[in-house]
């Protein structure tokens, strides 16, 4: 009776979040909408790293370079070819998964800290490559990239990338789900070795460890590609300073903020993000603005102290102290 | 020797694994025959779970061969080796403590999955029946272990006794037709053994060609058909357990 309490509260605790959403664009202006719009940009690629990491256990400390990887491709498949950005969501996401699987394949191998280092040498060299390419314009970048369009329809408004990034987050997230409650989830969670999986009783019962690692690494690229993909169309411009390595690690951070063995957590974990950094930005002439990264150092370090497994953790960590006080009483 | 390989069940000629410069197996030999309840003793350190690591290729034979129903098993991987028909426990049970423990079941019918990702994802018809069936499956499973009230449990909030069954349940939960049980009845009362032994033999029953590995001297009695002694990584001794027990060279390295 209380799962089946929670469960409704749940759903209807979902479903009131995305009436919210939904309507946002009627009261709330072009900052809030804009925000919205990386919010939900970077929690595709937070919530395919929640995929990799809180699921599957495998550190990727470069999650960004797949975005990178979609956002060019589709950006020099539009400014140098003029293929529709929408085939370019695609070209992007199939270039990405085949360099995820060629990558995965080789390192995935490896466990804990060397698997990070490597993650991160890879994310280096995707990042060198952006900035030297000429077909990159190098750190100079691209411009004039073509907005979305649906026949004459031309997407080239806030709120028209603002319902564009919800539906496409929407259903990453209901295939997140999908996934994690399905066998590969179970598979993802029995070979993570940070929450009581075993590699070794995972192949013993069946589970081919090797490729489901990089089924879970491909598809976190994806993730991060279509986000990637999104980035480019609606900024028009792209350069490679949003994907360098500190990127990589706000993703991390993200998850982490937000719960990386959740659905909901990494998208979470963007919003507190991208909010505070634009509150930190929107006091630049202050004494906090020279500070960004300093405070979201401490933050992220706080959190792992603190709320390892995240704010989605939080409605249970009041329950338990509510109840302990109730028992004390 | 090809003809001799077309009838054995399992069958290992002089399988040796090295760690470095130890020996934790040298040149041991043995036939299981289909059907059969076989046990394994030994002192600490004579290699018994190295044994059953090398049938399920846990870890690489360093010498010899290991061979299944005519085919080789040397050099497939265990998940490999478990859609043949083979499925283990561990010693120290390796239970996934973050799946449930009807779920620790539920991904252990791996091998049986037909729905392809794409159908995962979007939870089609194919995904949906897939994951009722393993369902049904993983809940039978435990009812024969009395375990299906505790389905949705945490295996950490359960006792020892009834994470040891999970153990035994998830490797049933592979569809086996040769189980091998890394000392199953260790750390459990005189009682629970015997309750063990009556689900052993059940397996048995079934069908289920079993390989135990055992230091409770009456449990190894009352249901082993045959007995392999290993001592220092060699086979010292091979037979019933009454012809074991009077083995010279058995009592002094291990019965005592």
């Amino acid at each position: 009776m209380k799962k089946l309490l929670t469960g409704n509260l749940k759903s209807a605790l979902l479903a009131a979040v995305l009436v919210v959403l939904v309507l946002l664009p009627m009261w709330a202006g072009h900052y809030i909408i804009s925000t919205c719009i990386f919010i939900g940009i970077y929690g595709m690629a937070a919530l395919g790293l929640s995929v990799l990491m809180g699921y599957a256990g495998q550190v990727n400390l470069g999650p960004n370079t797949f975005m990178l990887i979609g956002a060019y491709t589709s950006a020099v498949l539009a400014v140098d070819f003029g293929i529709s950005p929408w085939a370019g969501i695609v070209c992007g996401a199939i270039l990405t998964a085949i360099i995820a699987y060629l990558i995965g394949k080789a390192i995935l191998g490896l466990h804990g800290f060397i698997l990070a280092v490597a993650t991160a040498c890879f994310a280096v060299v995707i990042f060198r490559l952006a900035c030297e390419l000429e077909i990159t314009r190098g750190v100079y970048g691209l411009t004039s990239i073509p907005h979305y369009s649906i026949g004459s329809f031309v997407l080239n408004k806030e709120i028209h990338y603002y319902y564009l990034v919800l539906v496409v987050l929407i259903l990453l997230a209901i295939i997140t789900s999908n996934l994690i409650k399905s066998r590969i989830g179970r598979g993802f969670i029995a070979l993570n070795l940070f929450h009581g999986g075993s590699e070794v009783a995972s192949e013993c019962v069946g589970i081919n460890v090797g490729k489901l690692k990089v089924q879970a690494f491909v598809l976190s690229a994806v993730y991060g590609s279509i986000g990637g993909s999104i980035y480019a169309h609606y900024t028009t411009c792209l350069t490679p300073q949003p994907f360098d390595l500190w990127w990589g690690l706000v993703l991390t951070m993200m998850c982490t903020i937000g719960g990386m063995r959740s659905v909901i957590g990494p998208i979470i974990g963007s919003a507190v993000y991208i909010a505070l950094k634009e509150i930190i930005r929107s006091t630049q002439s202050t004494t906090l603005g020279g500070f960004e990264t300093l405070i979201f150092g401490l933050l992220f370090t706080l959190f792992l102290i603190f709320m390892p497994r995240g704010i989605v953790e939080l409605p249970s960590l009041i329950l338990q102290r509510f109840s302990m006080k109730t028992v004390k009483k | 020797m090809p003809e001799q390989r077309k009838n054995s069940y399992l069958e290992g000629k002089n399988v040796t694994k090295h760690f470095g410069g130890v020996a934790a197996l040298s040149e041991v030999t043995f036939n299981v025959s289909k059907g059969e309840l076989l046990c394994i003793i030994g002192p600490n350190g004579s290699g018994k779970t190295t044994l059953l690591n090398m049938i399920t290729s846990v870890s690489a034979l360093t010498g010899g061969e290991i061979w299944f129903k005519g085919g080789k098993l040397h050099g497939l991987a265990s998940h490999q080796i478990c859609k043949l028909g083979i499925s283990r426990t561990f010693q120290d049970l390796q239970i996934f403590n973050d799946l449930s423990v009807i779920e620790n079941l539920m991904v252990s019918c791996w091998k049986e999955h037909y729905a392809n990702p794409l159908e995962i994802m979007l939870r089609l018809r194919r995904a949906r029946k897939e994951e009722r069936e393993a369902y049904a499956r993983g809940m039978e499973i435990l009812s024969m272990f009395e375990l299906d009230k505790k389905a949705s449990s945490m295996p950490l909030s359960l006792p020892f006794r009834e994470r040891k069954f999970v153990g035994i349940a998830r490797a049933l939960a592979t569809n086996p037709e040769l189980l091998l049980l890394d000392e199953p009845a260790g750390g459990l009362s005189v009682e629970e053994v015997k309750e063990l032994s009556r689900v052993i033999l059940k397996l048995h029953e079934q069908g289920i060609t079993i390989i135990f590995i055992e230091h409770r001297m009456e449990m190894v009695n009352e249901i082993s058909h045959r007995v392999i002694v290993l001592n220092y990584g060699r086979k010292i001794a091979e037979g019933s357990f009454d012809e074991i027990k009077r083995n010279q060279e058995v009592i002094s390295a291990y019965l005592g």
